[in-house]
């Protein structure tokens, strides 16, 4: 009984880095209608901004409060300059342009930082209470991640801006119509998404090892959950993001390490197969 | 108030718009009326910004908006009710009206403008938490035109608003037009029920495959020989 607590808290903890990276997927698509394939880059340079706060001697999550509004302007950034271009063009174009962006940034992240594993940890050791245990750094990442997750989804939910997002990604020309300008909504949701793959992967840095290409996995998983969570839903991202980690977890444990990263695929493919609305999608 | 000056407008090579002009005096209702494909709602497009016209000119207050983004023309407080109601079907009632007036800054307002729309339409009150796609017809259409309220619009512009509602929700749409009237908000009216249009008009115009081929107060349109042959179906 012990061990499966420990592995249950353990996979949700993990789903809850997961949610944090897959959230910022699934508004970007739900938005604007991009698959964004450089989403996992903005991780990795989550995970190398935390390893330079650990260099200068600060906990390396306290990176969020300062890299978070950074990275939300390199997003802006990014969509001012290339990312507007493809925003209501066809599929193609925008994958094209994102996969290009994904190879340029994780082979400047080569040239400049080397290809060789790296940690950002800061806090050894488990907390133990009658046979559960659970990793300090794992738990401090996993609670962090969840409160940004949920602070995001109220946002959406009850602010003024967030509703303004719903409305553009419901439906742009309604939305202009009641005065709302959509390309600015879409910098803002480009900022916002590439701000919460950058966190994930500030707190992923502090608990795995990387390199510049720990994108390429990550990535993967927030598909697979985008599409359980159902396409462009913010909290079937969530839910879904935690079942991964559940699921990941308990594979590692029962089965083997090595086959817990084909979970991932198992579940996009089941999902399309069995639902694919995803779990809270409708249609 | 509203002016539009000779525009021409066209999809691509095909001319949906020749020479259209057409006024709009503060505080009536206008009516425009025509067949499918007329290009009356070509027009409305136009005025709120989807369309930029090839030639001439849409005025507000003397101030041309043509070819200004949508959103800005929406923010001079130009409200369109468009057609097939468009609303956001997967928020509830309060939230479509609180987009409504995104516009605006002053909460105080935007709260008293809800309390004016409720008392309009005391059924959307009592749906205020539902969402809004589980409304019937009528109610979606009163909503939409709420949400258009919402702004404090100086002029309404509504596409078809009884397409698609029950007849006894019609009298209601048509008895409301009359309340905003009266409450100092110009309209301009789309309507396939030319006859209602027309009587409650204080001026209309009649388009033609692009044209306006009449106009005139909308009593007398009534009584116009064509009028009654082409849309009342009178002899």
């Amino acid at each position: 009984m012990p061990e499966l607590l420990t592995i249950l808290i353990s996979g949700l903890l993990m789903g809850c880095i997961y949610a944090l990276l897959a959230g910022g997927l699934t508004l970007i698509w739900g938005v604007m209608g991009i698959v964004n394939l450089a989403h996992g880059e903005a991780l990795m340079l989550g995970c190398f901004a935390a390893l330079y706060f650990a260099a200068t001697g600060f906990v390396p999550p306290l990176a969020i409060v300062v890299f978070g509004p950074l990275f939300f302007l390199f997003g802006v950034l990014l969509y001012v300059t290339i990312i507007r271009r493809i925003v209501n063009a066809p599929e193609l174009m925008s994958l094209l342009l994102t996969f290009g962006l994904s190879i340029f940034i994780k082979n400047v992240a080569v040239l400049a930082w080397g290809g060789e594993l790296r940690i950002a940890s800061y806090l050894e050791g488990s907390f133990a209470f009658g046979g559960i245990y659970v990793s300090k750094a794992r738990l401090v990442a996993g609670l962090i991640a969840i409160t940004i997750s949920l602070g995001m989804y109220a946002f959406l939910r009850y602010a003024r801006q967030g509703q303004a997002i719903r409305a553009v990604a419901f439906n742009r020309r309604i939305a202009e119509q009641c005065g709302i300008n959509a390309n600015a909504i879409y910098m803002i949701v480009f900022g916002l998404g590439t701000a919460l793959a950058a966190a994930a992967g500030i707190l992923a840095g502090t608990i795995f090892a990387f390199t510049p290409l720990v994108g390429e996995q990550f990535i993967l998983k927030a598909f697979a959950i985008t599409v359980l969570g159902g396409m462009g839903n913010f909290l079937g991202a969530l839910i879904a993001a935690l079942l991964l980690g559940v699921i990941e977890q308990s594979v590692t444990y029962f089965i083997d390490a090595q086959i817990s990263a084909a979970a991932a695929f198992v579940i996009i493919i089941l999902t399309l197969l069995f639902r694919p609305q995803g779990i809270l999608g409708s249609r | 108030m509203l002016e539009v000056d000779k525009i021409d407008v066209s999809y691509g090579e095909v001319p949906a718009l020749r020479q259209v002009s057409l006024r709009v005096e503060k505080g009536t209702i206008v009516s425009i009326a025509g067949a499918n494909g007329a290009g009356k709602s070509t027009l409305l497009k136009t005025i709120v910004g989807y369309l930029t016209p090839r030639s001439g000119v849409v005025r507000l207050n003397g101030e041309t908006i043509s070819g200004l983004p949508a959103y800005q023309i929406a923010r001079k407080r130009i409200a369109l009710v468009p057609e097939g109601r468009g609303l956001f079907s997967d928020m509830t009632v309060e939230e479509n009206l609180a987009l409504g007036a995104y516009s605006v800054p002053d909460r105080g307002v935007i709260a008293k403008r809800r309390a004016w729309v409720y008392e309009l339409f005391p059924r959307l009150s009592e749906r205020s938490a539902q969402v809004s796609g589980t409304l019937s017809g009528g109610e979606q259409q009163l909503l939409a035109i709420g949400r258009g309220l919402m702004s404090g619009p100086e002029i309404l512009m509504l596409d078809e608003p009884s397409l698609g509602v029950m007849p006894s929700f019609v009298d209601r749409i048509f008895e409301v037009l009359g309340e905003i009237r009266k409450s100092g908000t110009t309209i301009l009216l789309v309507e396939q029920n030319v006859d209602r249009s027309l009587r409650m008009a204080d001026y209309a115009y009649i388009l033609q495959t692009g044209e306006v081929v009449l106009e005139g107060k909308g009593e007398a349109l009534l009584k116009n020989d064509m009028v009654r042959h082409a849309f009342l179906g009178l002899a």
